[in-house]
């Protein structure tokens, strides 16, 4: 009776994963059907199925034309911008954050730094626009600096650092959460010990508080792998325009300019299997590196 | 058990419902086929059960409906239920431009369209090839008043033309002057105040823009004052507002038109005048004559609105829209058209383009296509004729409201404007009598009478009224243009896959030469790029397009 009692049990939990299951299929797995569409010249209304099929013309083209590759260095560039300061900001911010000793002001300033992440791309989108416009804050300083002004969100030399910068911005503090929940799981015992032994609070830091989180550290950067070729829709393209398509257009805003704006969907579909497939590169050799260098397996 | 059977059937509900929906969305094709009667098929007759029709609304930047009314419920739609009892629903509402492209996108992509909308020649070209819309042949020959038909035919044939594939008519088009120069529009009370005579070459506007910038007549701080207001599409978007048109003509470039030059079929934008034009105007952006922003500038029109701008260059109606606004923002804004022309000598080319601008068509399985023709013609012949006297429409209109018409199908003779000039300086001049006017012309008769009582203190209906007619459309029908006639407007196999990237490589490459991105002598390397990726190829099969005629 026990045994049968744990088995229906385990079946009922099995079940709470048919609805995801079933969202995981409809949404994401059947949807993967369309990729035969990169092999034909899609019709709408005659669909999947009664398109005209025209081999690799698309892929041909693809690789023929300079966009192709300019926006995978962009969303390669973008990306792992992005990842980096994106980690290493948060950390930086927690540990900063942890050595504050007057209670009331950590909790204000944490709640200050983390409400952007509760905001849309296109509310940001706006402020950022104001405040890098031509005669917004940014360039009056410039300017009473007796420096140029510039037009950063239409300077190619500009716009990905604006673009990781201001990415950066919006999710420091929200990220950092976790890392002060990290930080408060390391034994008090250790830096009592640490401080017996002599250390300072620089020397704490390094020996106690790094090491205690850098498990945290690994798997966030080793889930973040995943999203490598996200480079963020939204905000790219609130914020683009024509003369930085050439160093801000990723993957994603360029199947949605010429798939869906320009009718072109075989095209964008062969644009968009492209980055699944250096997704799916960039993830085994992730994977495998992690294997080697950390013994630590994303999956 | 009963427990997981309860779970089973549960999740059982959750993914019926997800397919159930996907089963039932799909519509229940040749159900709801009505039959039309002959009577009902004629252009004014009324049906005897409303008809509704879901359409893809584009609407005006700058919404201007009277208090209470919608763009469903409105003078116009009034008009349409009486007359003919129909009543539009929108499917999407989106404004005009790119919003409006980017919905229609969308719905073609999704097949999921409003029964009538308007498209452009390329989404018209893609709804044919995939067969998304109805034959309108039958429709238009039954349900097209005369007087309409009049107005297509004055095109000699040439209106219906782009709307017809393999002799079938597939969409009803809205026309437009074949010739439509572009002319500069400037702040005269700025003119004035400085002591400037208008601009007529464009070494004086580059004088004019200069004094603007330096000198600030718009009192708006120094280094706020913008001289030209420039579109990022900076030209050979015609007929449109804020594309430099004129100046590109004063070169001998068309850009984004095939022309003939030297015998030979040639992509305007490659053309060297091209490039003399681009680089006068990235030396103009490098002086600050330009709006610095431009490439960031989400509305020009609220940059002119706000008296921060000096001249634009627009259409003849830009008095009508934006100026209208600005004129009501700041009653001293007095802007002023005018051509600039090489020599100064008045004398300014221009390119011709196809009369169609915009494409109406009617969704495949949609019970009523004859009501495309029917609204059409009660817009375009009953409503400015035998009914020009409806009150609520007459209110709409001399109120200076926009937007109502649920479709703004517009069908007009080949020489409407210079006609409408005609007939409102005869008007004036009392050689005709104001009650034989259309209603639009009565309309902006009154406006230009209020205008002339009292030039000083007009307000912005009778000033726009006067400025767009008795000014813009003036210069329309009194300016000598060598019309430039691009020789293709199609599109040929190439282009289908690669004309998407050579636009937005184009698009890119102006502005970036305009805004000093890239030096002028980058153009060659554009020139080359372009063949390379396709344009070549293109050329050579417009050429033989062109040959076959």
């Amino acid at each position: 009776m026990g045994r049968r009692k744990r088995r229906t049990g385990q079946l009922g939990y099995h079940l709470m994963m048919l609805p995801g299951m079933a969202f995981l299929v409809v949404f994401s797995f059947i949807p993967m059907l369309g990729i035969v569409m990169a092999f034909e010249n899609y019709i709408p209304t005659k669909g999947i199925f009664g398109s005209p099929w025209v081999g690799l013309d698309n892929f041909q083209y693809m690789i023929q034309i300079p966009d192709s590759w300019d926006i995978l260095r962009n969303t390669l560039i973008i990306a792992i911008g992005k990842i980096f300061f994106g980690t290493l900001v948060p950390i930086i911010f927690a540990l900063l954050l942890n050595e504050i000793r007057l209670k009331w002001a950590k909790k204000t300033i944490q709640t200050i730094v983390y409400l952007p992440n509760f905001l849309s791309w296109a509310v940001v989108a706006a402020i950022v626009i104001n405040v890098f416009d031509y005669s917004g804050p940014i360039n009056n300083i410039l300017q009473g600096l007796g420096l140029h002004p510039i037009m950063f969100l239409a300077s190619n030399q500009w716009f990905r650092k604006v673009m990781i910068g201001t990415d950066v911005w919006k999710n420091f503090g929200y990220g950092a959460i976790v890392y002060l929940a990290a930080l408060t799981g390391i034994d008090p015992g250790l830096y009592e010990a640490a401080s017996m032994d002599g250390a300072n609070r620089f020397k704490q830091l390094l020996h106690v508080t790094l090491p205690g989180i850098l498990p945290t550290v690994m798997l966030i950067s080793a889930l973040n792998l995943g999203s490598i070729l996200n480079a963020g829709f939204d905000q790219i393209y609130a914020l683009y325009n024509p003369i930085v398509y050439e160093t801000g257009d990723v993957i994603d805003t360029y199947v949605y300019r010429v798939g869906l704006l320009g009718q072109q969907y075989s095209f964008a579909t062969a644009i968009g299997l492209l980055k699944s497939v250096v997704s799916f590169a960039l993830l085994i050799s992730a994977n495998k590196l992690s294997i080697k260098f950390a013994n630590m397996r994303i999956f | 058990m009963k427990r997981i059977i309860a779970a089973i059937s549960a999740v059982l509900v959750v993914v019926g419902i997800f397919f159930g929906f996907r089963v039932a969305d799909k519509p229940a094709a040749g159900k709801d086929k009505t039959t039309v009667t002959s009577q009902e098929l004629k252009p004014f007759s009324k049906y005897k059960k409303t008809v509704t029709y879901t359409i893809g609304k584009s609407t005006p930047g700058i919404p201007k409906l009277p208090k209470g009314q919608t763009y469903e419920n409105n003078a116009y739609t009034k008009y349409l239920k009486k007359t003919l009892n129909i009543q539009s629903k929108d499917k999407f509402e989106a404004e005009t431009g790119d919003a409006y492209d980017r919905k229609v996108s969308m719905a073609v992509a999704s097949g999921d369209l409003p029964d009538i909308m308007s498209v452009n020649i390329d989404t018209l070209r893609t709804l044919v090839a995939s067969g998304e819309i109805q034959d309108l042949s039958k429709v238009y020959k039954s349900s097209t008043s005369k007087f309409v038909k009049e107005k297509y035919n004055s095109y000699n044939g040439r209106a219906l033309k782009e709307a017809t594939f393999n002799g079938k008519l597939m969409a009803i088009p809205s026309t437009q002057n074949a010739t439509a120069p572009t002319m500069l529009w400037i702040r005269q009370d700025w003119l004035d105040k400085l002591g400037l005579k208008a601009p007529k070459t464009v070494a004086e506007l580059q004088k004019v823009l200069t004094a603007f910038v330096e000198k600030d007549p718009g009192n708006n701080g120094k280094g706020k004052t913008i001289g030209l207001a420039l579109s990022k599409s900076v030209g050979g978007m015609y007929g449109s507002l804020f594309v430099a048109d004129n100046i590109f003509a004063t070169y001998n470039s068309y850009p984004r038109q095939w022309i003939r030059q030297n015998g030979k079929v040639v992509y305007g934008s490659t053309t060297n005048q091209t490039k003399q034009a681009l680089g006068l105007l990235a030396s103009w952006y490098k002086k600050g004559l330009i709006d610095p922003q431009m490439a960031v500038r989400d509305s020009i029109e609220s940059l002119i609105i706000s008296g921060k701008a000096g001249a634009f260059f627009g259409p003849w109606w830009s008095g009508d829209y934006p100026l209208n606004s600005a004129k009501q923002k700041d009653p001293k804004a007095d802007w002023k058209p005018y051509m600039i022309s090489k020599n100064g000598d008045g004398k300014i080319s221009a390119y011709t383009q196809d009369p169609d601008s915009e494409f109406y068509v009617v969704k495949k399985g949609y019970a009523h296509p004859e009501l495309l023709p029917k609204l059409v013609s009660a817009l375009n012949d009953r409503l400015v004729r035998k009914d020009k006297n409806y009150k609520p429409v007459v209110d709409f209109v001399q109120n200076g409201y926009d937007g109502g018409k649920p479709l703004d199908v517009m069908v007009n003779f080949n020489n409407a404007t210079v006609q409408m000039y005609k007939d409102l300086q005869a008007t004036v001049d009392g050689k005709k009598n104001p009650s034989s006017l259309s209603l639009d012309d009565s309309t902006s008769y009154k406006n230009i009478k209020d205008y002339l009582k009292d030039p000083k203190n007009a307000n912005a209906n009778a000033w726009s009224g006067y400025t767009s007619r008795m000014l813009g459309a003036k210069l329309m029908a009194t300016t000598k243009v060598k019309s430039v006639n691009p020789v293709y407007f199609g599109q040929t196999k190439s282009m289908k896959l690669k004309w998407t990237n050579l636009g937005t490589l184009e698009d890119e490459t102006f502005l970036k030469i305009v805004t000093g991105e890239e030096s002028i002598n980058k153009f060659s390397k554009f020139v080359h790029q372009w063949n390379q990726q396709g344009g070549a190829q293109i050329t050579k099969e417009v050429s033989t397009a062109v040959g076959k005629k």
